[in-house]
């Protein structure tokens, strides 16, 4: 985390502070498992588990499946590639995708998370560290006690901070970085791209920290600000747009 | 003397009989052969992609500086992450083709420390079982056709001594029933059988005369010619023949077949791979498409059937779906075509990108 915090600041100045009665209760969020289940059957997809994994069958036809949280639109290649830092950078790289200079600090930014489900970002929230948060806007003075619980230990932020809704806010450039990283990985549909962003509406001095691809997808169907985000529906859709083998 | 058929010939035999021994003369002759993924970068450069290497055992396939695909160790990026997890048990792949019901052997996992409870479900059964470690994914450590409890004792070392030293901690004990048929290897890509072969043991055809060392010695002098098969010869040594009852002194009846392994083994046994990818029957080549498809997110791999007859899928099986299959053996076959099972696989790797 940079010393210097102004682009956090502003941001919970400019898209936290207005809205932050609004903050979402999320105690009883669903899991990503029932999020995808859901997903599945409004698109009559049948689930059949096998040793407590998922296989997804449309009309007959297997289309998929899930293990775990990693579905198949998740080459076992790319998974290895993800889980492993430095050929994650490489395959950044080979791209010429900006990433973090090594020995460096990152500039001042924000910690935004994109989820990219075959060619697009469908959804982006930036994560808000709490203690900023508390110390630029005291909550016990805007939230009601069940919101300040869920502030504070609100499943859809374990680390420590809030997720809000940033995929509108995203400036196109942005979003391409997001979609040009997860598609530098072989045989990757989906998944979450992590960047550090100094401003949301320029991708200059942007760069990608990691690749997610067991990222949750409930973080973005409720983020504790801003618009829900149909993530689980554009990763169906995409199984089914590849399953047409 | 010709060779000729048992009384009641296994469908092995039969293939031998009607399909192998005619075409003796004709056994190819492979001066070089290419490795693996050596056939895959050559297909991936041939469909004017470029290959970047990003570590020692990471690629990525490029075109036009775009990423198509990638290979990691001998697999492609067409194989899911839930589908190598699958294809690591052989028990959990059967549970897959039963999901999807694909026709596959009944049978079970048990713990390696549980042989009394192997026994019992072998008697439940009542009848031969097949027994194979759970993670392997060669041909080591299988027993077929084990009857008694003595040999299933002697299959359970077998398969206790294949375990390799870096084998996940759960190694258990697959013990199926026991389904005679010809041993065979369908290559699927996509929707499309890409290439299957039929693997023969390795056997001998005896003359009344002749020992069966010196018959082996004979055949394996003929296939030196094959660089293929010279780079596999095993030595055939009594202990070699141990487990199909024979020592290099035996002497086989005349125009009797004689497999010298009780299996299959073309990796190190002297099985040989024989093209019969024009011979497969529509409903076959269905049985290995729906085995592919059974696994989630898989594009390519190795469906391996035991069929009782080329003609028909009647009282066909999967056994097993295997994206690490070696794809050598289907570009160079001892007998017949060759396949080119590498283009296919790269084939659908663009035809995948570009969606």
């Amino acid at each position: 985390m940079p010393e210097n915090q102004e682009a956090l600041s502003g941001f919970i100045e400019g898209h936290v502070a207005p809205s932050l009665q609004e903050l979402r209760i999320l105690q009883k969020a669903p899991s990503h498992r029932a999020l995808i289940r859901k997903a599945l059957s409004s698109r009559t997809v049948e689930v059949r588990t096998v040793d407590q994994t998922d296989v997804f069958v449309f009309g007959g036809t297997v289309i998929g499946g899930m293990d775990h949280r990693v579905t198949t639109l998740v080459s076992s290649h790319a998974r290895r590639v993800a889980a492993d830092e430095t050929l994650t950078r490489r395959h950044l790289e080979l791209q010429n995708l900006p990433v973090p200079q090594e020995d460096q600090p990152l500039p001042d930014g924000l910690d935004i998370r994109a989820y990219v489900a075959g060619p697009q970002v469908v959804a982006a929230v930036a994560y808000v560290p709490l203690a900023a948060l508390e110390e630029q806007l005291p909550p016990e003075e805007i939230l009601d006690s069940e919101q300040l619980a869920s502030l504070r230990s609100g499943p859809a932020n374990p680390e420590g901070g809030i997720a809000v809704d940033v995929t509108e806010l995203l400036d196109p450039s942005l979003t391409e970085l997001a979609a040009d990283a997860l598609w530098s990985v072989p045989g990757l549909a989906a998944g979450a791209v992590d960047l550090w962003v100094p401003q949301l509406d320029s991708a200059a001095e942007a760069v990608v920290l990691s690749l997610d691809v067991e990222a949750s997808v409930v973080t973005h169907h409720l983020p504790a600000l801003g618009e829900a985000r149909d993530v689980a529906g554009a990763i169906v859709d995409q199984l089914l747009i590849r399953a047409s083998r | 003397m010709a060779p000729r058929s048992a009384a009641r010939p296994t469908a092995t035999e039969r293939f031998i009989l009607d399909y192998v021994e005619p075409r003796r003369a004709q056994l190819r002759t492979w001066t070089g052969t290419l490795a693996h993924d050596v056939l895959i970068q050559r297909a991936a450069h041939r469909k004017s992609m470029t290959v970047k290497q990003i570590s020692e055992s990471n690629r990525v396939f490029f075109l036009s500086d775009v990423v198509v695909g990638g290979m990691d160790a001998v697999i492609t990026s067409l194989v899911s992450h839930q589908a190598r997890r699958i294809s690591r048990s052989k028990q959990m792949t059967k549970r897959y083709l039963e999901a999807s019901e694909v026709p596959t052997p009944k049978g079970k996992a048990i713990n390696t420390t549980e042989f009394s409870r192997a026994v019992k479900y072998m008697k439940a059964l009542g009848k031969p079982v097949a027994v194979k470690p759970s993670s392997g994914r060669t041909g080591k450590g299988i027993t077929t056709n084990v009857t008694t409890e003595t040999e299933l004792r002697q299959a359970w070392a077998k398969a206790m001594a294949a375990r390799s030293v870096t084998a996940e901690t759960k190694y258990q004990m697959v013990m199926e029933a026991h389904h005679p048929g010809l041993d065979v290897r369908v290559f699927v890509v996509g929707q499309t059988v890409a290439g299957a072969v039929a693997r023969v043991p390795f056997y001998i055809v005896g003359d009344g005369l002749t020992t069966v060392g010196g018959l082996a010695d004979a055949e394996i002098e003929r296939r030196s010619s094959n660089a293929y098969l010279a780079a596999r010869q095993p030595e055939v040594t009594d202990e070699f023949l141990a487990p199909v009852g024979l020592t290099r002194a035996s002497v086989v009846e005349a125009g009797k077949i004689q497999p010298l392994t009780p299996i299959a083994d073309t990796v190190r046994g002297g099985g040989l791979a024989v093209d019969i990818t024009d011979q497969l029957s529509d409903d076959i080549r269905d049985l290995a498409v729906d085995g592919l498809w059974s696994i989630p997110g898989l594009n390519a791999a190795a469906v391996d059937l035991l069929v009782p007859s080329l003609d028909s899928a009647e009282g066909a099986v999967a056994l097993e779906v295997n994206p690490y299959a070696n794809i050598t053996e289907f570009h160079y076959p001892a007998y017949g075509e060759p396949r080119r099972v590498a283009d296919a696989i790269m084939e659908h790797i663009l035809e995948r990108a570009s969606r």
